[in-house]
């Protein structure tokens, strides 16, 4: 109990920051009041909707001062802080210059760089802020809907048909929104150990259940080996391709570079938590076959260009049922056309 | 510009403990951003069950890049870490501090320290520790060898 005498010469200084509390308080005992004048349930929505935006939120703001950034800096370390924040003072730290966050240590406060995007998107954010918290009201209230009929179990024609438009609310499936206001629970109840959660944050999102269980079923998955290809003769490349399923036509270069982005779609996709199949990878492929051609064929003639784009079609088609009826849809078009033009 | 922080700061941290406590941790006192007073309850199925701590938080205007004075006042717990002055030996209120960390932080890092607790004795050099301590805990030379309490 010594102590407390000793210190009370410490207190003085600050004491014009006494008011500016108290205010706080009044602050605080309003908004309370405000909550009651409104119905419970509106209480409950509104109260949902500042958890989800809070979860948002936590990610635009800066973990030193708990405000938006201010002028974002980042550092290698992927770790943010406001211009203002990152001055960290550190004259009673043995570790001298450091992450506050994960303990990475600096050389220099040069290494910072300006997040541009982080600003832009918390500029955004704060203008939008008002729209967000009404989408995601009116989300939630759909999906609220959405369970009442699901419980009541008998579902008219026309329930149904509203369904339909509820499961297209801007925040998508009711698992979603849960799983949002779970996770802010959970980081509420693992404030304690701040820098560590931090640091384990990302080994937590790992071992979500739904993604071991994905994890587990693809254990047979594992990279494929980057190959040189300057040894390669073009059959030994088709080959390589035709293996993948991939088309084997185009230049040696061309035939490279689709097998090598394959290799790194593939290699990527092994690390991903929920990894595609082949089938949607090669519909990637596709796509990005499409990409590259257009850049390519500015100088290829047309003709030619027509040419391998049937072949490439053909080469990764997988179902071809499922083609089946827009070719005969397209038949029934092009003879509509003509008959239209012959009568005209 | 670092008391703009500082205010910015306590008076987001006080909103948020008084909206959003953590179980048994309340805000009892915080008429200034110089010192505010926390009661801790002690956690069911722990050694201190049903006993009810207070912790004093003292705030520098260099707060939160410099830690805050951490003690308990009144009833002081019995344990290995906690010196019968109130002065708490935990390394993130001294060299392991950082500025993420929050008076929510520090308070759950200490009523864990006293969940995990399997003995309630007092510090092995607490007698000796007590006479020469300073006023302040921060200007004790602290050594953190034991992590498993
Ligand atoms: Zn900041
Ligand atoms: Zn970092």
């Amino acid at each position: 109990m010594q102590y407390s005498a000793s210190t009370t010469p410490l207190r003085s200084p600050y004491m014009s920051s006494s008011t500016s509390a108290l205010h706080l308080r009044v602050d605080f005992v309003s908004e309370v009041a405000h909550c009651h004048i409104n119905s419970p349930q509106h209480i409950t929505r509104q109260v949902d909707t500042e958890c989800a935006l809070s979860e948002l939120e936590s990610e635009l703001k800066c973990s030193v001062c708990k405000d938006f950034y201010d002028v974002p800096m980042s550092s290698k370390c992927q770790h943010t802080f406001c211009a203002e924040c990152a001055k960290f003072d550190y004259n009673n730290k043995k570790t001298g210059l450091c992450c506050p966050t994960c303990g990475y240590s600096f050389t220099s406060f040069t290494q910072f760089y300006k997040n541009t995007l982080i600003e832009d998107l918390i500029k955004e954010y704060k203008s939008n802020r008002e729209s967000i918290a009404h989408l995601y009201a009116l989300g939630k209230q759909a999906e609220e809907r959405e369970c009442r009929e699901e419980k009541e179990g008998s579902i008219k024609a026309t329930n149904s048909n509203s369904n339909c438009n509820f499961n297209s609310s801007p925040f998508g499936g009711t698992t979603k929104s849960k799983c949002a206001s779970e996770k802010s629970i959970h980081k509420n109840d693992n404030d304690g150990n701040g820098q560590k959660r931090k640091r384990t944050d990302d080994n937590d999102n790992k071992l979500l259940p739904l993604n071991k269980n994905i994890r587990t079923s693809n254990n047979q998955l594992c990279k494929k080996p980057k190959i040189a290809y300057g040894l390669m003769n073009e059959k030994k490349l088709k080959n390589l391709l035709k293996e993948e399923g991939l088309p084997a036509y185009g230049s040696k270069n061309e035939m490279i570079a689709r097998h090598s982005y394959f290799i790194n779609l593939y290699n990527s996709n092994v690390d991903a938590t929920i990894p595609k199949s082949k089938g949607e990878l090669l519909r990637d492929m596709k796509k990005w076959e499409r990409a590259h051609q257009s850049n390519e064929a500015k100088d290829a003639n047309l003709i030619k260009k027509t040419l391998t784009n049937s072949e490439e079609i053909n080469s990764y088609v997988i179902s071809p049922n499922k083609y089946r009826n827009q070719f005969a849809e397209l038949i029934q078009q092009a003879k509509i056309n003509k008959r239209r033009r012959e009568t005209a | 510009m670092s008391n703009a922080l500082f205010t910015k700061r306590l008076s987001k941290e006080l909103v948020d403990l008084k909206i959003n406590p953590p179980v048994g941790i309340e805000v009892t006192e915080a008429d200034t951003f110089k010192s505010w007073k926390l009661t801790l309850d002690g956690v069911d199925g722990t050694l201190y069950a049903g006993e009810r701590f207070t912790l004093e938080f003292r705030f520098s205007p260099n707060y939160p890049m410099e830690s805050p004075e951490v003690v308990f006042t009144g009833n002081i717990p019995i344990h290995p870490h906690i010196y019968s002055n109130g002065h708490i030996c935990l390394n993130v209120l001294y060299n392991q501090w950082s500025p993420v960390l929050s008076v929510r932080s520090v308070c759950l890092s200490i009523q864990s320290m006293l969940s995990s607790c399997t003995c309630k004795e007092p510090p092995p050099d607490n007698n000796h520790y007590v006479k020469t301590a300073k006023a302040s805990p921060k200007q004790t030379q602290w050594s953190f060898h034991d992590d498993s309490v």
